[in-house]
Formats: C-alpha cells, structure tokens, sequence
C-alpha cells in the first residue's frame, strides 16, 4: 500500500511551519528546544517520503539513503537535545529562569 | 489503497498535527511535552505505513523515548529548584501566526506541485540492508557520529555539572 | 586510507588527550595543552611533507587541493586557539582544562571531515561533530553569567539553522534522488522540479545562520562577548571557515547549475552582511562586540569572492582565510592580554597601551591595520585580491560598494589604533605583562600578518593553484 508522496511532503511542511511559528512565538526555552525537534521531525519525514518516491520510480529496490538519512537526523537530534537540556539546566541555576525575555544581559 | 487505510493515515497526520500545534499553544509546560509524544508517535505510525518499520522503531525509542523523557527531565529539575510552576507564557501571537502561514504557504504551495505517482505496493525497507549499509558504504558518517555521541556526552556532563570545589 | 590519514591523526591525537587526561594528576593538567598543541603543529608539518592526495568511500571523501588548504587553516588555527589558552584555562578551570582540550580537538576533528565531504549525510555528521563542541566551549566558564547566556543563544540559532538546513537538504535529496554532491551536480541542470529550487535556497538559508551573515547575525556579538576570549579567537575564525566550505563545495559545485535561482539571494546576503558589518561596528564600545561585527563584514567581503563563481573568487576567499586567521586570532590575543590585565573588554581599556606594554600594542596596531585593509599589511591584499576577482567577474558595482565600506572600516580600526599611542592610560593602569604562551602566539600572528603582508606572491600562488584545480 502506499500514499501519494505530495501529501506526506505537505504533512511536513505544515509540521516545520508550525515548529517555525512556535521557534519565534514562545519565549520558554524548553518549548523552544521542543519547537526544533518538531522541524527536524518535519525534515525526517520529507526525507522519508522523497525516499519511497524514488523506489517507487525506480522499481525493485528499495532506496536506503532515506531511512538511513531519517535515522541519523533521529541521533543526531537527540544529541542535541542533551546538550541544549543541559545547557538550559546551567542556565537556570545560575538565573532562575528558562523564559528568554530575561535571557537579556547581553544587548547592544 | 483501501478506504480504510486513508482513513487511518489522514488520522495519524491529524494526529501529528494536532501534536505540534499542542506543543507551540500549551499554556503548561508538561502538557506540551506531552503533546510532543503525542506528535512524534504518530510520525512514527506514519513510517510504520510508509513501510519503514525499522524507522518508526528506532523514532519510537529514541525520540519519543529518550527525548522526552530528557525534556521531563529538564522541567522537573527546572521546577524543583524554582519550586512551583514554570511560566511559560508566549510572546507576539500575531507575528508567530504569520510566520506560520507564510512558511506554510510557501512551503505547501511548491511541494504539492511535486509528482504525485500512483500507488502501488512499495517493497519493504529492511533492518537487515540498513545496518549493512551503515558498516558498508556509510561506515564513516556512522563513524562519525560515534564520535559526536561521545563528544555530546563529556559536553552535556560538563556543562551540568555543578561547579567544581 | 591515505587520504583519510590527517583526520585519522587528528582523532588519534584527540584519543591521546583524552587518555592522558584520565592518567595525569589534576595540577599537570596544563600539559595536555602543550600536547594538543605540539599535536596539531606536527599534523600541519605532516600535510606538507606527505602527499595524500585523492578520494575514499565511492568519492563521498576527497583530499583535494581546496580540502587541504582548508584543513590547514584550521589545523593552524587550532593550535594558536589552544597555545592561548594554555594560561587562562588553568586560572579559569584548572580541573576541566583536558575536556577543554578534548573537545576543542573533537570540533576540529569535524571541520576537517567537513572540508573534505562530498556526501550530504557526511556532510550532516561533521557539521554537527563541529557545531556541538563550540555551544560547549563557549560555556566553559561557568563563573561567567553571560558565558552560559551566550552558549544558549549560539545553541539555539545553531540547532535552528540545522533544523532548516536538513530540511532544504530533504528537498534537494527529494529532487534528485542521491545524497553524493557530484552525481547531484551532474543531474541538477536536467531537474526542472520547484522542489530543488526550494530546497537549494532554504539550505542557504541555514548556512548564512551559520556563518554569521546578516540578517541571520544576531547571535554573533552575543555570543562572542559571553563566550571566554582565549576561545573567541577561535570560534571567530574556523567555524566560519568550515562553513565557507561546505558554501563552495554545496553552492559552486553541488547546485552550479542553478546559480540563476540562488545568485540573488547570496548577493542581497552579501550587500546587507558588508552594510550592517561595518555600519553597526562604528557604534561599538565593547572591543570583543567591535570585533565581531567587525567579523561579520569580513564574512561579507568574504562573500564577494564566492560570489564571483570563477576559480579566481575562490582563491582570493581562500587567501582572505588565511589572512582573516592571523589577524584575528592575533587580535582576539591581544584582547585576551588586556581584558585579563584590566578587566574590561571596553575600548577605554586600549587608551595608552603603548605605555602600559609597547609590544602589545605595536602587535595591535598590526592587527588593526591588517582588519582595515592598510597597505602591506595581510589584510590589504585580502581585500583587494578579492576586489580584482570580483571585477574580473563583472561585479563591479559590488566592488564600489565594497570598496566605500571598507573606508567606513578604517575609521573604526583607526580610532583605536590612534588612542593605542596618543591617548593617556586610564588613572592606575598598570604595565601589562604577558605570558610566554600568548607571546609566542601573538610573534606568530604578528609576523605572519607582516610577511604576508610584503611578500604576498606565494601565497597568491598557492591559494589560486588550489582553486583552480578545483573549479574547472
């Protein structure tokens, strides 16, 4: 069974918009961190969905690059999230706080 | 396709979807890690039919597994040493609802133009080929990202560990 | 295996680190700077006397002419980054100084893949082996408020313009089907789909993040004034090269067929980064946030070069590296010695440094020069090598523009250089003595710029020889 790749391509890009929106809207760090995750979900499943396009076009075997792809940016991004976890946890001992309005010290 | 299971794909991409706007909109800062699951398990049904079980395994446990749980981590301890509920307010709704439509418009316009092939029965990813290839022809970003794992490691200890003595 | 050996020895040496970091008593921690350090010279000695030249793993790995000047400028950038650090580290984290030198190389380690991949998922992998170490270094001293504010704020843009740049990278892979740059670079003129076109641009998008140009700049003063300014020197210099390129192997080789789609978006890029640089350096009073605007406009001029799209652009960008890597990291020494003699980091701090520490300031004054395009200095055969390439391209209202800010860039260089030797020491300044790491970095920068600076012919020479076997 199989879907038209459009759709799933559309699927995506409503995902990354809506992580993009929340990246500028919310000002909790942890939300924002949460906000990148979502585009990385997004770009995994384009990845995905362009990879069954191709077997699709190209008959009997399956394309691996894809899922290949799609695993190391699922690594990668938690990786990431370890590292910016704990860089917010170092943050708010030191302030008291995960909101960036008071992640303000330094300015122009 | 039978009808029943474009039912149950338009309703996992509900789902996804309904998961990331929860996570952007919660008020609560638990209910929107929650709603991050709820999104990212629903990506993972949507690999499952795609065919790439193996995919949807791997974005199950380490995503919805050790992401939020990493997330949880980090609000609880942010909530135990504030003791008591986090704000998590939102800034400039307006502009991040532009954003959003902007983005998405752009975005959704050009990629529905892309082909739409017809459906047929699409062979089945195996786990078997995907870890030939990762000590085969991509041995060395697989290497690569070992090291990034420990480097990631030795990083997030420093970083949180408190200060030394 | 042999093209693979200088980034093999670099993770040996990264091994080494971390071993001897577990065996060696917490006060002789110093030495494992002088090991990264020692390192890293020898590894640079060994790409001149070895020739390891050609390509592994299908030619998703190449050691190319382009690939090894690259990986020199970081080699050597590195080793400067860890000899300044040697004194500060043990003052500021006696007990972490072997993470601090373990990732640091681990950072290194991936700009050097990077250099030579030809392979977006490679591509993907090593970016972030160098992105991740730098959020952590830049948080390194924990004493420091602003240290931990500015890693988050680089954490975020950078695991943004990732998140963007993967998904570009998922619709240029969507488009064509392959994830290796030549075969894209071989299907890209037949591929008539919006999916390319979209996905080319977004994945530029991510990468001027990453690179610091304007509009997506905002995290760069930031960041460099939280972050520790031993290491600033560094982040100002290598990751910035790192990213130009991926720029050149991605945009000028990968996607050359479809300069006509991105050329005005890497140009409208260019105009704002050369503007913005230099407009808002004039209004800086903190030296570090001076320089790091002052470092956006670099990475305009820089621009221009890639914007030429001839083999002669790409050799004058890979000249301005080099000559952007001794001034800068020469620079940001400097501010290192005097924040760590005064305190401060404002430019009040530079009145009278001739008095307090002639050395420092005829080193700074070099450096100035150079960061202004003064003739025979480093920097002014940077910028104009760059200027030539560009007209013989046909960009010559570029060139004008460039040109004119450039002047506004003297101005700003000049103040400080002026009250380097006329003004008076703030009251109670002290004579500013260094330590021999940071001498011995500060004679390297130093005679380098020089020397570049009035014998520039070979370097001219190599630079353009390592372009032009490259773009064909």
């Amino acid at each position: 069974m199989s879907v038209p790749p459009s759709h799933i391509f559309l699927l995506a890009a409503l995902l990354f918009a809506i992580g993009a929106a929340g990246f500028f809207l919310r000002r909790n760090v942890i939300v924002v961190l949460m906000c990148i995750e979502l585009m990385l979900n997004a770009a995994n499943l384009t990845f995905l969905a362009a990879s069954r396009m191709h077997t699709l076009a190209h008959g009997a075997r399956p394309d691996l690059q894809g899922p290949i792809f799609a695993i190391f940016v699922i690594v990668i991004a938690a990786v990431e999230a370890a590292v910016g976890l704990a860089l917010v946890i170092a943050l708010y001992r030191n302030k008291q706080t995960v909101s960036l309005d008071d992640v303000a010290d330094l300015k122009d | 396709m039978s009808a029943l299971e474009i039912l149950g794909l338009s309703l996992l991409a509900l789902f996804v979807l309904a998961g990331a706007l929860g996570t952007v909109l919660s008020k609560n800062l638990v209910h929107s890690v929650l709603w991050l699951a709820l999104a990212l398990v629903a990506t993972a049904g949507i690999y499952v039919r795609l065919t790439a079980g193996f995919l949807a395994g791997a974005q199950v446990l380490l995503y919805a597994g050790g992401v939020i749980t990493l997330a949880i981590f980090a609000v609880m301890l942010s909530a135990r040493i504030e003791g008591g509920p986090i704000p998590n307010e939102s800034a400039k709704r307006g502009r991040g609802a532009l954003v959003a439509l902007a983005v998405a418009g752009l975005f959704g316009g050009v990629l529905l133009q892309a082909d739409v092939l017809a459906p047929r029965d699409l062979p089945v990813v195996d786990a078997a080929d995907i870890g030939r290839s990762f000590l085969g022809e991509y041995v060395l970003p697989f290497e690569v990202l070992s090291v990034l794992l420990v480097a990631a490691m030795i990083g997030a200890i420093v970083i949180a560990r408190r200060e030394d003595p | 295996m042999q093209p693979l050996l200088i980034d093999l020895s670099i993770a040996a040496l990264a091994l080494l680190v971390f071993v001897a970091d577990l065996l060696m008593p917490s006060e002789e921690k110093r030495g494992l700077g002088h090991l990264a350090s020692a390192g890293l010279v020898l590894i640079l000695l060994l790409t001149f006397v070895l020739d390891m030249q050609g390509d592994a793993f299908g030619g998703a790995y190449v050691l190319d002419p382009l690939a090894l000047w690259f990986k020199r400028v970081f080699l050597l950038a590195g080793a400067l980054a860890a000899l300044i650090a040697l004194d500060p580290a043990e003052q500021a984290f006696a007990r972490r100084q072997g993470e601090y030198y373990l990732l640091l190389l681990l950072s290194l380690l991936g700009m050097s893949i990077l250099s030579s991949a030809r392979e977006l998922l490679l591509i993907v992998v090593s970016f972030e082996l160098m992105s991740l170490p730098l959020y952590v270094l830049t948080a390194f001293t924990k004493s420091s408020k602003l240290s931990g504010e500015g890693a988050l704020k680089f954490y975020l843009v950078g695991a943004t313009s990732l998140a963007i740049t993967l998904f570009g990278l998922s619709l240029v892979f969507g488009a064509t089907g392959t994830t290796m740059l030549p075969e894209i670079a071989a299907n890209a003129g037949a591929i008539r789909s919006p999916l390319l076109v979209l996905g080319v641009l977004t994945t530029l998008a991510g990468l001027a993040f990453k690179i610091g140009a304007v509009p997506f700049h905002m995290w760069v003063p930031d960041t460099y004034e939280g972050a520790a300014t031993p290491f600033v020197g560094f982040l100002a210099v290598a990751p910035k090269a790192a990213g130009f390129a991926l720029l050149v192997r991605l945009y000028l080789v990968a996607f050359a067929p479809l300069s006509v789609r991105f050329q005005p978006a890497l140009l409208a890029l260019c105009v704002l980064t050369l503007v913005v640089g230099n407009v808002l350096a004039l209004t800086q009073t903190n030296i570090k946030r001076l320089l790091a605007y002052s470092g956006i406009a670099q990475i305009g001029y820089m621009m221009v070069g890639l914007l030429a799209q001839t083999g002669e652009g790409v050799g004058m960008l890979l000249f301005y590296l080099a000559a952007y890597l001794f001034t800068n990291v020469g620079a940001f020494a400097v501010v290192c010695a005097v924040g760590a003699a005064s305190g401060s980091d404002d430019i009040r701090a530079y009145r009278g440094l001739s008095r307090r520490n002639p050395a420092l300031a005829l080193a700074m004054l070099v450096f100035l020069l150079s960061l202004g395009g003064i003739p025979f200095v480093a920097g002014f055969w940077a910028k104009m090598g760059i200027f030539i390439a560009a007209w013989h391209a046909g960009l010559h209202w570029l060139v004008l523009l460039g040109a004119g800010l450039a002047v506004v860039g003297v101005y700003y260089y000049l103040r400080i250089a002026r009250s380097l030797y006329l003004d008076d020491p703030e009251e109670g300044a002290q004579p500013i003595t260094i330590g021999a790491p940071l001498r011995l970095a500060l004679i390297v920068c130093g005679t380098a710029v020089v020397l570049i600076g009035i014998w520039p012919r070979p370097w001219f020479d190599t630079a353009l020889d390592a372009a032009k076997s490259f773009l064909h």
